[in-house]
């Protein structure tokens, strides 16, 4: 992001090839629209552009690309009517269990078209978490942040960040139980 | 992260990838590439921006100045004007104030004072030789005069201290320093008939305490009494009128009065003068 502030193009090129995939993800998952998704996924991108001739590295590029993802992606769900709900009563942690995927069954191309339905069976499951809970654990899955990174992003507490994490695991696995 | 299963990690990542469509990875890149080249054009487009005002405020700086300069100069410029300029304009007046500012001194050394009297003899003997160059006077103004009136011009910006030379004597070296020389020389005939008639102005103040004036002179005599008029209080002329009138000088008595009465108009002439 430096090199590409002080006028290197190519730099911006290297730097949207590796995260336009997590942030357009990001956004796709948590609108569930493509069309929305396009939306504010451009207008991030564009943000990131119009303040990189201001751009000072007082965060890890990451954390300060997910946070205007993130403020944007709140705004988008004020325009829409929406509050993001934290359904997790305060104290209460989530499940810690180790997920166990189903073993592999049968010949490749049965084992592979069972890998994609169980793709499609996790991303179902993930649609049905809440909006924090989803968010946090994209946010941990895309963005590959820390806790301390994501919680900063969210504005909340490390402790609250790794409950919605642990109730988002537990929930994804409850819902692929069906599937072993 | 140890909150999330590996092995749910790795099925997500598997499942997960999905990307933004080609048209909008060219929007944003495009849009990068236009940012980058933006900096250049923002400078020389600033500098476009602040020429006109620019402009604007350094032809404000200079017209101000010159509108300073030319109304710190315009004083000098103006006195130098009159000086040069009014004598041509006024050929039928006296030749000059300056000249004849000096005149009353000498008319007041002259006249009926006490010190007068004390320099009778030389007065006397000056009286006589300014009467016989009045008398050349007239013919004066023959062009052969004519480079002594142009030295004479000239000192009518020099201050003067003494009645002025009487004949056409050299000019002083001071007085070839004034540029108005060769307006001078264009006139030079009717300049010098004017010197002539200073020169017999000046005879005719210093016979005002002795000789009777003559002919010639009586109308260049009204200048210097003017310039009296000016420099004394009416209270004086009047005494000094009325002196003349008592040494039986009618004639100068009453040419004086009427210049009186130019310059003071309103006032109340004594009875005794006017009779």
């Amino acid at each position: 992001m430096l090199a590409y502030r002080d006028g290197d193009g190519a730099a911006f090129e290297v730097l949207y090839g590796r995260w336009r995939g997590p942030l357009y993800r990001y956004f796709l998952r948590q609108c569930g629209h493509a069309g929305q998704a396009d939306e504010l996924f451009q207008d991030v991108f564009m943000r990131v552009i119009g303040a990189a001739a201001g751009y000072e590295p007082t965060a890890k590029f990451t954390t300060w690309l997910f946070r205007i993802a993130h403020n944007r992606l709140i705004d988008h769900w004020r325009k829409m009517g929406r509050e993001p709900a934290d359904p997790l009563p305060s104290g209460e942690d989530g499940e810690d269990c180790e997920f166990d995927p189903p073993a592999p069954e049968g010949s490749a191309p049965d084992r592979q078209a069972e890998q994609r339905e169980l793709g499609v069976a996790l991303m179902a499951a993930l649609n049905e978490l809440p909006e924090v809970q989803r968010e946090a654990f994209l946010l941990a899955e895309e963005g590959g942040l820390t806790l301390e990174q994501i919680a900063s992003i969210s504005g909340v507490g490390r402790e609250t960040i790794k409950s919605r994490l642990r109730y988002a695991t537990a929930k994804l696995r409850n819902k692929l139980e069906s599937w072993r | 992260m140890s909150e999330i299963d590996p092995k749910l990690s790795r099925l997500y990542r598997e499942a997960s990838t999905e990307g933004p469509p080609a048209a909008l990875d060219a929007a944003i890149l495009a849009a990068a590439r236009k940012q980058v080249a933006k900096p250049q054009r923002r400078a020389r487009s600033s500098w476009v921006r602040w020429m006109a005002p620019a402009s604007a405020l350094a032809t404000l700086v200079v017209a101000v100045s010159i509108a300073f300069l030319v109304e710190r100069e315009q004083p000098g410029t103006i006195d130098e004007t009159v000086i040069r300029e009014v004598p041509p304009q006024r050929p039928s007046a006296p030749p000059a104030s300056t000249t004849e500012s000096a005149k009353p001194k000498a008319a007041d050394r002259a006249g009926p004072s006490g010190a007068a009297k004390m320099e009778a003899p030389a007065a006397a003997d000056r009286a006589t030789r300014e009467a016989a160059s009045r008398k050349e006077a007239p013919a004066a103004a023959a062009p052969a005069q004519a480079p002594a009136t142009s030295v004479q011009v000239p000192q009518l910006g020099a201050p003067a201290q003494a009645p002025a030379p009487r004949s056409a004597e050299p000019a002083p070296p001071a007085a070839q320093a004034f540029p108005a020389e060769s307006r001078a020389k264009a006139t030079a005939p009717e300049r010098a008939a004017r010197k002539a008639t200073t020169e017999s102005n000046v005879a005719g103040d210093s016979a005002l305490g002795g000789a009777a004036p003559a002919a010639p002179a009586t109308a260049g005599k009204l200048a210097p009494l003017r310039q009296q008029a000016i420099q004394r209080s009416p209270e004086a002329w009047l005494g000094e009128i009325s002196r003349l009138k008592h040494d039986g000088r009618d004639q100068e008595a009453a040419e004086q009065l009427a210049e009186f009465r130019k310059a003071y108009p309103a006032y109340a002439v004594p009875e005794n003068i006017l009779k």
